[in-house]
Order: C-alpha cells, then sequence, then structure tokens
C-alpha cells in the first residue's frame, strides 16, 4: 500500500515535471541569460576554417579593390549581423578597400549608414579618414529580389540610379571605371534568409565567378557548407558564434565575444533540458510498463 | 485576355531571362535588361499594394469600430505618421543634396586666384548651412523612429523565439526510435560544439561539431538542394510553357 | 536638447522592448500596443524605401531623364520612355484593391512568375546542380590534387581536411540521400537499404539545423539583454529596472481591474 502511494506520488511528480509550465522554461532561460552578461567567464573561442578564410580573404584584397557588399538584414536579427557587418567594414576600409553597399531588405539601408558611422568614427580615431562616394557609397534598398541581383550584374549605374540620399550613382567618384561584377573584385553579403546568399551564389557568384564570402545568422549557415565545400563561397561566418571567432581573428573582442559567455550558459541550460525531459519521460514509460 | 495574356507575358520574359544566359546580343540583352527592370519596379509595386492594402483592412476596422478598433487606429496613425517623417527625410535629403553642391561651388569660387574677399564670406556662410542640413537630414522624426520604436520592436519580436524553442527543445525533443535518436545527438553535438563551452567540457567537442557540419551535414544539405534543383528546374519550364499558372490563383 | 532626445530615445527602446517581452506572460493590451506600433511603423516605413528608392529613381526619374534627353534631341531618350510598360504594370498591379478588377494583375505577377522561372532555372541549375556535382566528384583514394601525397585514411586534425573516410561520408551521403528521395518508393531491396542510409544522413542534417536554428534563437536573445543591461545606467534613471517595474505594474493592474473573471485562467 505504502509502496503503490510512494510510487503513484513518484508518478504525479514525474508527470507535473513534464507538462512544466512553460512559463517556468521563460523565466530560467532569462534570468540565465541576465545573470551571465554580467558574468566573464573568458572561454577560449577557436576560429573555425570558413572564418578564418572570411579573414584572409579580406586581408588579402590590395589598395582600392571594389567590394560589393550586400547588406540583408533588418533590426530582427541585427543581434547576429551587425557584429559581422561591422568587424569586416572596419577590416576593408582599414585595408583601403572601395566598399560599396547595397540591400534587397527594406529595413537595411539605416544597417548600412550606421555600420559607416560606426566604424567611420572608430577610424577617425585612428587618424584614418574616408570620404562618402569616394572610398564608400550606400545605394540603398532596391526591390526585386533575385530579379534584382541579376540586374546589378549586368549594371550597378542601371540598377540603382542613385544612391540612398538621391545622388545619382554615375556622378560618384567610386563608381568610376566599372559597372558590373565583372569588375568587383570581392562580393560579400551579410544576409537573414531570401533574397541573401543563396541567391547571390545562384543569380551572381555562379555566373561572374567572382571571389565571395558571406556572413549569415546560424539558421542559414548549414546551407551554406556545400558552396564553401564547391568553392563558390571562400568562406563565411554563421551566426554569433561566426562573429566572435572574427573578433577573436582580427584581434578586437567585441559583443560577439561577450555574448558567447550568455550563449554558453543557456545552451547548457537548453541540452539539459532536453536530457531531463528525455530521462523523465523514459521512467513514466517504465513505470506505465511495470 | 484572362488567360492568355499572362501565359504570353510569362513565357516571353522567362524565355528572355533564359536567352541572356547563352546569347551575348545588344538586343537581348537589351530587352532581358529592360524586363528585369520591369521587373524590380513591379515587385516594387507588389510592397505598395501590400501597405495600401493593410491600410484598406484596417480602414474598414475602424469604420465600422469592430473589436480591438482602437489598437487598428494605433496601427494607422504610425504608419501614416512614418509615411509623413519619409516625405520629410526626403526633403531634408534633397535640401543637403544642394546645398553641399551650392557650398563645393562656393569653396571653388573662393579659391580662385584673385578671388574676392566676400566669396570666402559667402562660402564660410554656405558651409554652416551645409552642416545644418546634413545634420537634419541624418536626425530626424524618420530616423528617431526607426532606431528607437522599429529597431527595438523588430529585434524583439523576433527574439521572443528564443524562449519557445527552449520550451519546445523540452517538452517534445524525444529520442523515440532510431531517427529521432540521431536528430538529437546531432543537434547536441551542434549546440555544445559551436559554442565555446563545449571545447571546454571536452576539447573534442568544437572538432566534432565542425567535422559533422563539414561533412555529413554537407552530404545531406547538398542532396536536399540538388534535388530541389530538380524541382526546380521542372517547375520553371512548366510555368514557362505555360502547364503551371501560379498567377491565375486568387 | 539632443541630450533629452538621446534619453527619450533609450527609453522608449527599454520600455517597448519589455512591452514585447511581457508576451511571453500571456497575450495583454500592453503587448498588443506595442505589436500594432510595430506593424504600423513597418508599414509606413516600407512603403517609404519601396517609393523612395525604387519607384522613384528607376521608373519616375528614369523617365523624366528620358524626356529631357528627347528635347534635347539624343534619340536614346526614346529608348528610355520603354519604362513606361513597367509604370503600367504597377498600376495593373494595385488593381487587386478593387475586387472587381482584380483580375488585371494577373498580368504583372505573370511577369514577375515568368522572371523567377527563367533566372530559377538557369540559377539553380548553375549553382545547385552542375557545381554541385562536380564538388561531389572527388577522389576516395590515391593522390589528391592540392593535397601533398596520398590521401590519409582518417580524418585529420583540422576537420575540413580531405581523407577517406571524409570523402567517403560525402560521396555516400550525397547518392545514398538522393536515392531516398527518388526511389523511395521502390520495392527494390539494395535500392531501399541505400535509402535508409540516406535518412540516417537527413536525419543528421536536420539535427545540425535544429542545433544552428538553436544558437541563432539564443543569440537573439542575447543581443535583447545586452542593450537592457547597457541601457541600465544610473544617470538615465535604470531604465530597465525601472520599465520592468512599470509594465510589471500595468500587468497586475490589468489582471486584477481589467480582466474578465472567465478569461484570468491562464494558458501555460
Amino acid at each position: 500500500m505504502m509502496g503503490s502511494g510512494q510510487q503513484s506520488r513518484y508518478q504525479r511528480f514525474l508527470e507535473a515535471f513534464v507538462a512544466l509550465d512553460r512559463r517556468w522554461i521563460f523565466l530560467s532561460v532569462g534570468l540565465i541569460a541576465i545573470i551571465f552578461m554580467n558574468i566573464d567567464m573568458s572561454l577560449p573561442i577557436t576560429p573555425s576554417d570558413q572564418s578564418t578564410e572570411v579573414y584572409h580573404t579580406i586581408e588579402s584584397l590590395k589598395p582600392g579593390a571594389i567590394v560589393h557588399m550586400s547588406i540583408d538584414y533588418g533590426p530582427g536579427s541585427e543581434a547576429e549581423l551587425w557584429p559581422q557587418h561591422v568587424a569586416m567594414l572596419r577590416q576593408l576600409l582599414r585595408k583601403g578597400a572601395k566598399v560599396v553597399c547595397s540591400s534587397l531588405w527594406t529595413d537595411a539601408p539605416p544597417m548600412i549608414e550606421k555600420g559607416f558611422e560606426t566604424v567611420l568614427g572608430e577610424l577617425q580615431k585612428e587618424g584614418i579618414t574616408k570620404q562618402r562616394g569616394v572610398d564608400y557609397a550606400n545605394l540603398g534598398f532596391k526591390a526585386g529580389d533575385r530579379v534584382a541581383i541579376a540586374s546589378i550584374g549586368t549594371s550597378f549605374r542601371q540598377t540603382f540610379p542613385t544612391d540612398s540620399m538621391g545622388n545619382p550613382t554615375s556622378q560618384l567618384p567610386i563608381m568610376r571605371g566599372w559597372d558590373n561584377y565583372r569588375d568587383v573584385d570581392l562580393l560579400i553579403t551579410i544576409s537573414v534568409g531570401d533574397p541573401g546568399a543563396v541567391e547571390y551564389v545562384q543569380q551572381a557568384q555562379s555566373r561572374y565567378r567572382m571571389p565571395m564570402i558571406a556572413g549569415v545568422t546560424a539558421v542559414i549557415a548549414p546551407q551554406l557548407y556545400p558552396y564553401y565545400q564547391s568553392k563558390n563561397i571562400r568562406g563565411f561566418l554563421g551566426g554569433l558564434a561566426g562573429a566572435a571567432e572574427y573578433e577573436k581573428l582580427v584581434g578586437e573582442p567585441g559583443r560577439a565575444t561577450k555574448g558567447m559567455n550568455v550563449q554558453s550558459a543557456v545552451h547548457v541550460l537548453i541540452v539539459l533540458m532536453v536530457l531531463l525531459g528525455n530521462i523523465a519521460q523514459y521512467l513514466l514509460k517504465r513505470i506505465a510498463r511495470s | 485576355m484572362r488567360t492568355r495574356v499572362p501565359i504570353f507575358i510569362t513565357a516571353f520574359v522567362g524565355v528572355f531571362m533564359i536567352l541572356k544566359f547563352f546569347f551575348v546580343t545588344p538586343w537581348i540583352s537589351l530587352i532581358s535588361n529592360e524586363l528585369e527592370q520591369w521587373g524590380i519596379v513591379t515587385l516594387a509595386f507588389a510592397i505598395i499594394l501590400g501597405v495600401l492594402n493593410l491600410m484598406k483592412i484596417n480602414l474598414k476596422t475602424v469604420m465600422e469600430r469592430k473589436r480591438d478598433w482602437g489598437y487598428k487606429l494605433l496601427l494607422l496613425a504610425s504608419m501614416f505618421f512614418m509615411m509623413g517623417a519619409g516625405g520629410l527625410q526626403w526633403y531634408h535629403d534633397v535640401m543637403a543634396g544642394r546645398t553641399a553642391e551650392a557650398c563645393e561651388k562656393a569653396f571653388a569660387a573662393a579659391s580662385a586666384p584673385n578671388a574676392p574677399a566676400a566669396a570666402q564670406q559667402d562660402a564660410a556662410a554656405l558651409k554652416s548651412q551645409k552642416d545644418a542640413a546634413r545634420l537634419a537630414a541624418d536626425k530626424n522624426a524618420f530616423s528617431f523612429s526607426f532606431y528607437n520604436i522599429y529597431y527595438p520592436l523588430a529585434a524583439t519580436i523576433y527574439s521572443l523565439l528564443a524562449f519557445y524553442v527552449a520550451s519546445a527543445a523540452f517538452r517534445a525533443f524525444r529520442a523515440k526510435n532510431l531517427h529521432a535518436t540521431l536528430l538529437l545527438i546531432a543537434a547536441i553535438i551542434v549546440m555544445i560544439g559551436r559554442v565555446p563551452i563545449g571545447g571546454y567540457i571536452w576539447k573534442g567537442f568544437p572538432w566534432l561539431q565542425d567535422w559533422l557540419m563539414i561533412w555529413p551535414n554537407t552530404a545531406g544539405q547538398r542532396a536536399i538542394q540538388m534535388g530541389a534543383a530538380i524541382g526546380m528546374i521542372a517547375m520553371g519550364l512548366r510555368v514557362i510553357f505555360g502547364i503551371e499558372r501560379p498567377y491565375l490563383k486568387g | 536638447m539632443e541630450n533629452l532626445v538621446d534619453l527619450f530615445g533609450v527609453w522608449l527602446t527599454v520600455l517597448l522592448t519589455l512591452a514585447v517581452f511581457s508576451f511571453l506572460y500571456r497575450d495583454n493590451p500592453v503587448y498588443k500596443i506595442a505589436e500594432h506600433l510595430y506593424i504600423g511603423i513597418a508599414a509606413g516605413y516600407t512603403f517609404y524605401q519601396a517609393f523612395r528608392t525604387t519607384i522613384y529613381p528607376n521608373l519616375v526619374q528614369h523617365m523624366i531623364d528620358g524626356a529631357q534627353k528627347i528635347q534635347a534631341g539624343d534619340p536614346a531618350g526614346w529608348q528610355m520612355q520603354w519604362r513606361f510598360g513597367a509604370f503600367v504594370l504597377g498600376m495593373l498591379m494595385l488593381s487587386r484593391l478593387v475586387p472587381s478588377w482584380s483580375w488585371v494583375s494577373r498580368w504583372p505577377m505573370a511577369l514577375v512568375v515568368g522572371a523567377f522561372a527563367g533566372l530559377n532555372l538557369i540559377g539553380y541549375a548553375r549553382a545547385n546542380l552542375v557545381d554541385q556535382i562536380s564538388a561531389t566528384m572527388i577522389p576516395l583514394a590515391g593522390r589528391m590534387p592540392g593535397v601533398n601525397g596520398m590521401l590519409p585514411l582518417l580524418p585529420q586534425a583540422s576537420p575540413g581536411d580531405s581523407s577517406i573516410i571524409n570523402h567517403l561520408v560525402l560521396v555516400v551521403g550525397v547518392i545514398s540521400v538522393l536515392t531516398y528521395f527518388f526511389f523511395s518508393k521502390q520495392q527494390n531491396k539494395p535500392l531501399r537499404r541505400i535509402g535508409v542510409v540516406g535518412i540516417w544522413f537527413v536525419m543528421i542534417t536536420f539535427g545540425a539545423t535544429y542545433g544552428s536554428i538553436v544558437l541563432a534563437r539564443v543569440s537573439l536573445l542575447i543581443g535583447r539583454v545586452y542593450i537592457l543591461t547597457d541601457a541600465n545606467q544610473p544617470s538615465m534613471g535604470y531604465p530597465f529596472v525601472t520599465g520592468a517595474g512599470l509594465i510589471i505594474a500595468a500587468l497586475v493592474i490589468w489582471r486584477i481591474w481589467l480582466l474578465k473573471p472567465d478569461d484570468r485562467n491562464p494558458r501555460g
């Protein structure tokens, strides 16, 4: 009698645990994130081959190289892609590359502006000054998805008659002497989905065969491995972890590196929850069988 | 008119997109480039259509005082506000461009040999006008609303998914059979191996994670992509030949 | 003044962030306000971007430039007027707003569908078929271009390095998954067995994708927590802590006084 009572209490506990109100899970995830944001664990970060390739590709650019950077993300994925965006842009401008940014996502142009503002402010402190329209340009948003990518391949000036502020593109000094992907030294896309890295490989890289690198969210990253192995893209950064690896490569730890502490803690919590959920389910099944 | 014209348009445009790749002749390039531009403009109109449709539906709700009409009114008000702020942003950009141009000309005139002293004063005055115009274009209601309303809202709405993904992992991620177990193991390797704590727990985790992504994941993804490609090619041909007519729906 | 605007911006950011997070408790008016504000601002913003950066430069300005060229006696201007076709199609697209005329919107849709079909056909064939097939044609033993000496048997210290095992995993994986996709209904025993291996690869791939999705979603949360804790400065009046208090107070008031008794039982 006693034994069966105990067993049923045990069973009840397991059942309650499996059916735990999800808001307790929400609360634990939130609390862990806030607590670990303020704890410095200094965990070692090892750059992957893909991230290292991104670094070397930008590092090998000659001063004056023309780089098309398609910024295809908005505030919704800023947490993952902003650190990548800024780290790559900083390295590009330091190398003296001519960076032309554009976007296929409506909410990206302010990200482009913010990126330039942030990086140029930092570079100014180092004594490096860059001029809009000469060293860099923001061509803004263009509707059209992959049709726009195909059109950019043929002509930048036709696709973007003006930059984001309405200045005629053909009059910008940075745009003189080249007009399509055959003249571009490097294509970079920082993207969150469709249209993004995959569409750029399909409509631009596989046609014009220019070097291409990408910065993508962790959701897209698994899809890019085949293109990386087939050498369509030279390298890519995947999510916040990729950004942290890149920060390590350039030797400037920033927001992504700091975020890795929290990421580690929350992942451990999620894995523990998966394991506990499975164990509880297994024990319940055993009770039911017996 | 209702079916034949769209079939003809699809076939014509589709064929030119393909021809452009195979034939580098001026007239094919000319037509296909222009068609691409038409596509870009048409898709921009599709965005406008989406916004106008949203406006129409919500206006109806507000007019008829249906459930939650107060929220819809807020939606409409913020939409009109942002459109107005956008118009103002445009105006500021145009003004900033004009003053910058005038300033450049004035400085060129002032730097000319034997330029009158007044020219330098003009240039200096224009410089301050230019800076003020630039500041107005950079900091106004439009940029404020984007960075302080749209930005946090968009970022936070997507970040809610972190909580739901954690809850789903706890409730639904079960090793029921071999297939589910394989999925679970791969997911755990990625979750732990991709973050720095993985290397701290066991040195092999990051290596295993990388290997899993580079080889087995590449194989799976590649086969999926090849399958999708074959599907896309078949679909493309069916659409161009008018067998498949997705645009006739709705 | 500028500092005041900045301070207001920080407070707005924090309050709106917390308002959205309040949805985790349950759907509530604070969240609904934030949600509708988001949709409204997003729609207005998108309208502006589509009009200003695409329709204006690629259609309106293009045709004005063409007209100016015609006036100046340049025949190239006439060619630029072709763009009028895009204007007509764009207008037809808007006909969807009038139900009795909505069938006309099939014409611009047909253009978009045709362009996507043509471009996808070529793009997928090149990047997803030809390039991927050629990247799968790799040696399984012996010498390999780019690798010094013979291909090693076991995976190397760098996970991406070539080895017989790695190459076998790739080749067998691709073939088995394709077999699973295309011959899944075949009763032929060997093909079915290869298909079973294919499912294993698909499961590992989906597992890797799931793990990556967790990674991505958690990163987004980190971004918000970073902003909230970063903004929580004494000089700004602790926006995070104060804001959280305000939102919780609003929720308590709503739950106690405004929510109907029938709706009080929260759904988990």
